[in-house]
Protein backbone atom coordinates (compact mmCIF):
# COMPACT_ATOMS: atom_id res chain seq x y z
CA UNK A 1 0.00 0.00 0.00
CA UNK A 2 2.83 2.46 1.03
CA UNK A 3 4.06 1.93 -3.03
CA UNK A 4 0.88 2.71 -4.23
CA UNK A 5 0.74 5.95 -2.47
CA UNK A 6 4.27 6.80 -3.03
CA UNK A 7 3.44 6.51 -6.92
CA UNK A 8 0.74 9.00 -6.36
CA UNK A 9 2.56 11.55 -4.56
CA UNK A 10 5.15 11.42 -7.20
CA UNK A 11 2.72 11.96 -9.97
CA UNK A 12 1.23 15.39 -8.25
CA UNK A 13 4.97 16.31 -8.11
CA UNK A 14 5.23 17.06 -12.03
CA UNK A 15 2.58 18.80 -12.60
CA UNK A 16 3.76 21.65 -10.17
CA UNK A 17 5.88 24.38 -10.51
CA UNK A 18 8.11 26.36 -9.01
CA UNK A 19 7.22 30.25 -8.36
CA UNK A 20 9.82 32.29 -6.82
CA UNK A 21 8.77 34.80 -3.91
CA UNK A 22 9.95 38.22 -3.66
CA UNK A 23 9.52 40.73 -0.66
CA UNK A 24 7.33 43.95 -0.87
CA UNK A 25 8.61 47.07 -3.06
CA UNK A 26 9.56 48.53 0.33
CA UNK A 27 11.86 46.05 0.95
CA UNK A 28 13.54 45.85 -2.11
CA UNK A 29 11.93 43.34 -3.85
CA UNK A 30 14.80 40.69 -3.43
CA UNK A 31 14.40 36.72 -3.78
CA UNK A 32 13.66 34.93 -0.55
CA UNK A 33 13.30 31.84 -2.41
CA UNK A 34 11.09 29.46 -4.50
CA UNK A 35 7.73 27.49 -3.40
CA UNK A 36 6.32 24.83 -5.44
CA UNK A 37 2.50 24.86 -6.60
CA UNK A 38 0.21 23.58 -8.82
CA UNK A 39 -2.19 26.07 -8.90
CA UNK A 40 -0.62 30.07 -9.01
CA UNK A 41 -4.35 30.43 -6.98
CA UNK A 42 -3.20 28.13 -3.92
CA UNK A 43 -0.04 30.29 -3.58
CA UNK A 44 -1.91 32.99 -2.05
CA UNK A 45 -1.33 33.17 2.22
CA UNK A 46 1.43 31.13 1.86
CA UNK A 47 3.72 32.68 4.44
CA UNK A 48 7.52 33.18 4.22
CA UNK A 49 10.22 33.39 7.11
CA UNK A 50 13.10 35.20 6.27
CA UNK A 51 16.07 36.75 8.63
CA UNK A 52 17.58 40.14 8.19
CA UNK A 53 21.04 38.89 7.16
CA UNK A 54 19.60 37.56 3.78
CA UNK A 55 18.22 40.61 3.33
CA UNK A 56 20.64 42.61 3.88
CA UNK A 57 24.16 40.83 4.40
CA UNK A 58 24.68 41.99 7.67
CA UNK A 59 25.84 39.12 9.95
CA UNK A 60 25.01 40.87 13.26
CA UNK A 61 21.12 41.48 12.03
CA UNK A 62 20.83 37.35 11.90
CA UNK A 63 18.26 37.31 14.84
CA UNK A 64 15.83 39.26 13.57
CA UNK A 65 13.42 37.20 11.87
CA UNK A 66 10.83 38.86 9.03
CA UNK A 67 7.49 37.34 7.93
CA UNK A 68 5.99 38.10 4.54
CA UNK A 69 2.61 36.76 3.34
CA UNK A 70 2.53 36.08 -0.60
CA UNK A 71 -0.91 38.46 -1.59
CA UNK A 72 -0.27 38.26 -5.12
CA UNK A 73 1.15 36.17 -8.34
CA UNK A 74 2.37 37.39 -11.41
CA UNK A 75 3.99 34.74 -14.44
CA UNK A 76 6.23 33.14 -11.64
CA UNK A 77 7.14 35.65 -9.36
CA UNK A 78 5.13 36.10 -6.07
CA UNK A 79 4.66 39.16 -4.25
CA UNK A 80 4.36 39.25 -0.54
CA UNK A 81 3.14 41.61 2.27
CA UNK A 82 5.29 42.05 5.63
CA UNK A 83 3.01 40.67 8.44
CA UNK A 84 5.53 40.82 11.19
CA UNK A 85 8.37 40.40 12.84
CA UNK A 86 10.07 38.40 15.22
CA UNK A 87 13.17 38.19 17.56
CA UNK A 88 14.70 34.90 18.41
CA UNK A 89 14.01 32.81 21.48
CA UNK A 90 17.46 32.66 22.10
CA UNK A 91 18.62 36.22 21.85
CA UNK A 92 15.91 37.27 23.84
CA UNK A 93 17.00 34.48 26.46
CA UNK A 94 20.14 35.47 26.09
CA UNK A 95 19.95 39.13 27.26
CA UNK A 96 17.70 37.94 30.22
CA UNK A 97 19.65 38.04 33.48
CA UNK A 98 18.95 37.71 37.34
CA UNK A 99 18.85 41.31 38.97
CA UNK A 100 17.87 42.98 36.23
CA UNK A 101 14.36 43.79 35.15
CA UNK A 102 12.33 43.24 32.38
CA UNK A 103 10.14 45.47 30.92
CA UNK A 104 7.46 44.60 28.50
CA UNK A 105 5.39 46.95 26.80
CA UNK A 106 2.64 45.66 23.84
CA UNK A 107 1.53 48.58 22.32
CA UNK A 108 -1.31 48.34 19.10
CA UNK A 109 -0.98 51.59 17.08
CA UNK A 110 -2.60 53.12 14.27
CA UNK A 111 -0.15 54.61 11.51
CA UNK A 112 -0.87 57.45 9.62
CA UNK A 113 -2.11 55.23 6.85
CA UNK A 114 -4.32 53.48 8.89
CA UNK A 115 -2.28 50.68 9.21
CA UNK A 116 -3.24 48.91 12.47
CA UNK A 117 -0.56 47.09 14.00
CA UNK A 118 0.87 45.04 17.85
CA UNK A 119 4.41 46.51 18.75
CA UNK A 120 6.15 44.24 21.70
CA UNK A 121 8.85 46.61 23.17
CA UNK A 122 11.55 45.22 25.76
CA UNK A 123 13.53 46.90 27.84
CA UNK A 124 16.34 45.29 30.08
CA UNK A 125 17.55 47.69 32.75
CA UNK A 126 21.14 47.10 34.53
CA UNK A 127 20.31 46.34 37.87
CA UNK A 128 16.58 46.00 39.52
CA UNK A 129 14.32 49.24 39.33
CA UNK A 130 11.75 49.92 41.67
CA UNK A 131 7.95 49.21 39.98
CA UNK A 132 7.55 52.59 40.13
CA UNK A 133 9.98 52.94 37.89
CA UNK A 134 9.31 50.16 35.78
CA UNK A 135 5.90 51.47 35.65
CA UNK A 136 6.96 55.11 34.79
CA UNK A 137 9.00 53.17 31.68
CA UNK A 138 6.24 51.19 30.92
CA UNK A 139 4.13 54.16 30.05
CA UNK A 140 6.58 56.24 28.47
CA UNK A 141 7.31 53.68 26.06
CA UNK A 142 3.70 53.14 25.57
CA UNK A 143 2.98 57.09 24.68
CA UNK A 144 6.45 57.07 22.52
CA UNK A 145 5.13 54.51 19.88
CA UNK A 146 2.07 55.70 19.54
CA UNK A 147 3.73 59.52 18.73
CA UNK A 148 6.10 57.69 16.46
CA UNK A 149 3.64 55.33 14.59
CA UNK A 150 0.74 58.33 14.23
CA UNK A 151 3.46 60.29 12.27
CA UNK A 152 4.86 57.66 9.96
CA UNK A 153 3.09 56.03 6.72
CA UNK A 154 3.26 51.64 7.60
CA UNK A 155 6.45 51.48 5.55
CA UNK A 156 8.24 53.82 7.43
CA UNK A 157 7.45 52.30 10.45
CA UNK A 158 8.52 48.60 9.92
CA UNK A 159 11.39 50.57 8.65
CA UNK A 160 12.29 52.14 11.64
CA UNK A 161 11.03 49.16 13.98
CA UNK A 162 13.37 46.66 11.58
CA UNK A 163 16.51 48.60 12.00
CA UNK A 164 16.08 49.54 15.15
CA UNK A 165 15.89 53.12 15.09
CA UNK A 166 12.80 52.98 16.84
CA UNK A 167 14.33 51.03 19.81
CA UNK A 168 17.25 53.31 20.11
CA UNK A 169 15.26 56.25 20.33
CA UNK A 170 13.44 54.45 23.06
CA UNK A 171 16.64 54.08 24.76
CA UNK A 172 17.98 57.33 24.95
CA UNK A 173 13.96 58.50 26.83
CA UNK A 174 14.15 55.92 28.64
CA UNK A 175 17.86 56.37 30.17
CA UNK A 176 16.76 59.42 31.93
CA UNK A 177 14.44 57.51 34.39
CA UNK A 178 17.04 54.39 35.14
CA UNK A 179 20.10 52.85 33.02
CA UNK A 180 19.06 50.70 30.69
CA UNK A 181 21.19 47.73 28.98
CA UNK A 182 19.53 47.01 26.20
CA UNK A 183 15.85 48.12 24.14
CA UNK A 184 14.34 45.69 21.62
CA UNK A 185 11.53 45.50 19.05
CA UNK A 186 10.87 42.04 20.00
CA UNK A 187 7.46 41.30 17.88
CA UNK A 188 5.22 43.01 15.63
CA UNK A 189 2.16 41.61 14.27
CA UNK A 190 -0.30 43.32 11.72
CA UNK A 191 -3.84 43.30 12.87
CA UNK A 192 -5.42 45.38 10.33
CA UNK A 193 -4.80 46.43 6.74
CA UNK A 194 -6.82 49.92 5.21
CA UNK A 195 -8.90 48.68 2.15
CA UNK B 1 14.18 15.31 -14.73
CA UNK B 2 13.16 18.84 -13.45
CA UNK B 3 10.26 20.25 -14.53
CA UNK B 4 12.20 23.61 -13.99
CA UNK B 5 14.68 22.60 -16.25
CA UNK B 6 11.96 21.82 -19.62
CA UNK B 7 10.32 25.04 -19.04
CA UNK B 8 13.78 27.05 -18.95
CA UNK B 9 14.81 28.27 -15.78
CA UNK B 10 18.30 28.73 -14.94
CA UNK B 11 17.82 30.68 -11.87
CA UNK B 12 15.46 28.53 -9.99
CA UNK B 13 17.57 25.43 -10.08
CA UNK B 14 20.82 26.89 -9.20
CA UNK B 15 19.80 27.12 -5.25
CA UNK B 16 16.47 25.73 -4.27
CA UNK B 17 16.39 25.73 -0.20
CA UNK B 18 13.96 24.03 2.06
CA UNK B 19 13.22 23.69 5.65
CA UNK B 20 13.42 20.55 7.67
CA UNK B 21 11.14 20.40 10.39
CA UNK B 22 12.51 17.83 13.02
CA UNK B 23 10.52 16.78 16.06
CA UNK B 24 12.50 14.41 18.63
CA UNK B 25 10.88 13.45 21.44
CA UNK B 26 11.96 10.79 23.78
CA UNK B 27 9.80 8.33 21.82
CA UNK B 28 10.44 9.08 17.90
CA UNK B 29 12.02 11.74 15.40
CA UNK B 30 9.96 12.43 12.51
CA UNK B 31 11.60 14.70 10.09
CA UNK B 32 9.63 16.53 7.67
CA UNK B 33 11.08 18.48 4.75
CA UNK B 34 9.03 20.75 3.08
CA UNK B 35 9.52 23.82 0.71
CA UNK B 36 10.51 27.45 3.00
CA UNK B 37 6.67 28.77 3.12
CA UNK B 38 6.02 25.12 4.99
CA UNK B 39 2.88 24.54 2.54
CA UNK B 40 4.36 21.59 0.63
CA UNK B 41 5.63 18.85 2.10
CA UNK B 42 8.50 17.19 0.02
CA UNK B 43 9.01 14.22 2.17
CA UNK B 44 8.34 12.70 5.49
CA UNK B 45 10.50 10.03 7.38
CA UNK B 46 10.47 8.74 10.79
CA UNK B 47 12.52 6.76 13.05
CA UNK B 48 9.27 4.13 12.91
CA UNK B 49 9.83 3.39 9.16
CA UNK B 50 13.81 2.21 9.50
CA UNK B 51 13.51 0.34 12.27
CA UNK B 52 11.06 -2.77 13.59
CA UNK B 53 11.76 -2.36 17.30
CA UNK B 54 9.35 0.46 18.85
CA UNK B 55 12.04 1.25 21.61
CA UNK B 56 14.56 2.29 18.67
CA UNK B 57 12.55 4.52 17.22
CA UNK B 58 14.25 7.54 19.21
CA UNK B 59 17.21 6.17 18.90
CA UNK B 60 19.87 8.25 17.01
CA UNK B 61 20.51 5.09 14.44
CA UNK B 62 17.27 5.24 13.51
CA UNK B 63 17.42 9.20 13.49
CA UNK B 64 20.37 8.90 11.01
CA UNK B 65 19.11 6.24 8.67
CA UNK B 66 15.93 8.13 8.54
CA UNK B 67 17.76 11.60 7.78
CA UNK B 68 19.65 9.87 4.94
CA UNK B 69 16.78 8.63 3.41
CA UNK B 70 14.73 12.05 3.28
CA UNK B 71 18.10 13.88 1.89
CA UNK B 72 18.01 11.34 -1.10
CA UNK B 73 14.16 12.03 -1.83
CA UNK B 74 14.56 15.84 -1.31
CA UNK B 75 17.75 16.04 -3.24
CA UNK B 76 15.93 13.74 -6.14
CA UNK B 77 13.41 16.69 -6.11
CA UNK B 78 16.01 19.55 -6.41
CA UNK B 79 16.58 20.83 -3.40
CA UNK B 80 20.29 22.05 -2.50
CA UNK B 81 19.89 23.29 1.41
CA UNK B 82 18.17 23.07 4.34
CA UNK B 83 17.51 25.47 7.16
CA UNK B 84 16.57 23.41 10.00
CA UNK B 85 13.73 24.16 12.84
CA UNK B 86 14.43 21.39 15.81
CA UNK B 87 11.61 21.20 17.95
CA UNK B 88 11.23 18.90 21.34
CA UNK B 89 7.75 17.92 22.46
CA UNK B 90 7.74 21.05 24.48
CA UNK B 91 3.91 22.37 25.98
CA UNK B 92 4.20 20.26 29.47
CA UNK B 93 6.38 18.15 28.32
CA UNK B 94 10.09 17.64 28.17
CA UNK B 95 11.61 21.22 26.14
CA UNK B 96 15.12 19.57 25.00
CA UNK B 97 14.97 17.28 21.89
CA UNK B 98 15.70 13.74 22.56
CA UNK B 99 18.37 11.62 21.00
CA UNK B 100 17.75 11.82 17.14
CA UNK B 101 17.93 15.46 17.22
CA UNK B 102 21.64 15.71 16.19
CA UNK B 103 22.39 12.99 14.71
CA UNK B 104 19.97 13.32 12.10
CA UNK B 105 20.98 17.50 11.75
CA UNK B 106 24.73 15.18 11.03
CA UNK B 107 22.93 13.03 8.89
CA UNK B 108 21.53 15.65 6.83
CA UNK B 109 25.02 17.37 6.55
CA UNK B 110 27.31 14.46 5.37
CA UNK B 111 24.52 13.45 2.88
CA UNK B 112 25.90 16.36 1.08
CA UNK B 113 22.95 18.58 1.97
CA UNK B 114 23.73 22.81 2.56
CA UNK B 115 22.72 23.75 6.16
CA UNK B 116 21.60 27.15 6.80
CA UNK B 117 19.54 28.40 9.79
CA UNK B 118 19.53 25.93 12.97
CA UNK B 119 16.69 26.93 14.81
CA UNK B 120 14.94 25.41 18.37
CA UNK B 121 11.23 26.22 17.65
CA UNK B 122 10.03 24.17 20.37
CA UNK B 123 6.61 25.29 21.71
CA UNK B 124 7.02 27.16 25.12
CA UNK B 125 3.56 28.07 27.00
CA UNK B 126 3.26 31.07 28.50
CA UNK B 127 2.05 29.06 31.53
CA UNK B 128 -0.94 26.60 30.47
CA UNK B 129 -1.88 23.25 31.55
CA UNK B 130 -0.03 21.14 34.35
CA UNK B 131 2.06 18.62 33.83
CA UNK B 132 0.69 15.21 33.99
CA UNK B 133 1.86 13.53 37.03
CA UNK B 134 -0.21 15.15 40.24
CA UNK B 135 1.70 16.80 42.97
CA UNK B 136 3.61 13.76 44.19
CA UNK B 137 4.83 12.62 41.08
CA UNK B 138 4.91 9.85 38.91
CA UNK B 139 4.49 6.75 41.40
CA UNK B 140 6.14 3.58 39.26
Amino acid sequence: MAKARRRRARDTWKEKRWYKINTPKSLGEAEIGTTPARDPEILKKRRVESSLKDLTGDFSKQYIKLYFQIDDVAGDTATTKFIGHKVTTDYVRSMIRRGTSRIDALISVNTKDNYKIKVHVLAITTRRAKSSQQKLMRETMENMVQEIALDKTFDELVEAVVTGKMASEIYHQLKKIYPLKRVETIKTQVVEEPT
Amino acid sequence: MNYSTVIGDPMAEKDRWGVANIYSSFNNTIITITDITGAETITQWSGGKVVRADRQEASPFAAMEAATRAAEDAKEKGIVGLHIKVRAPGGNGPRTPGPGAQASIRALARAGIKIGKIEDVTPIPHDGTGRPGGKRGRRV
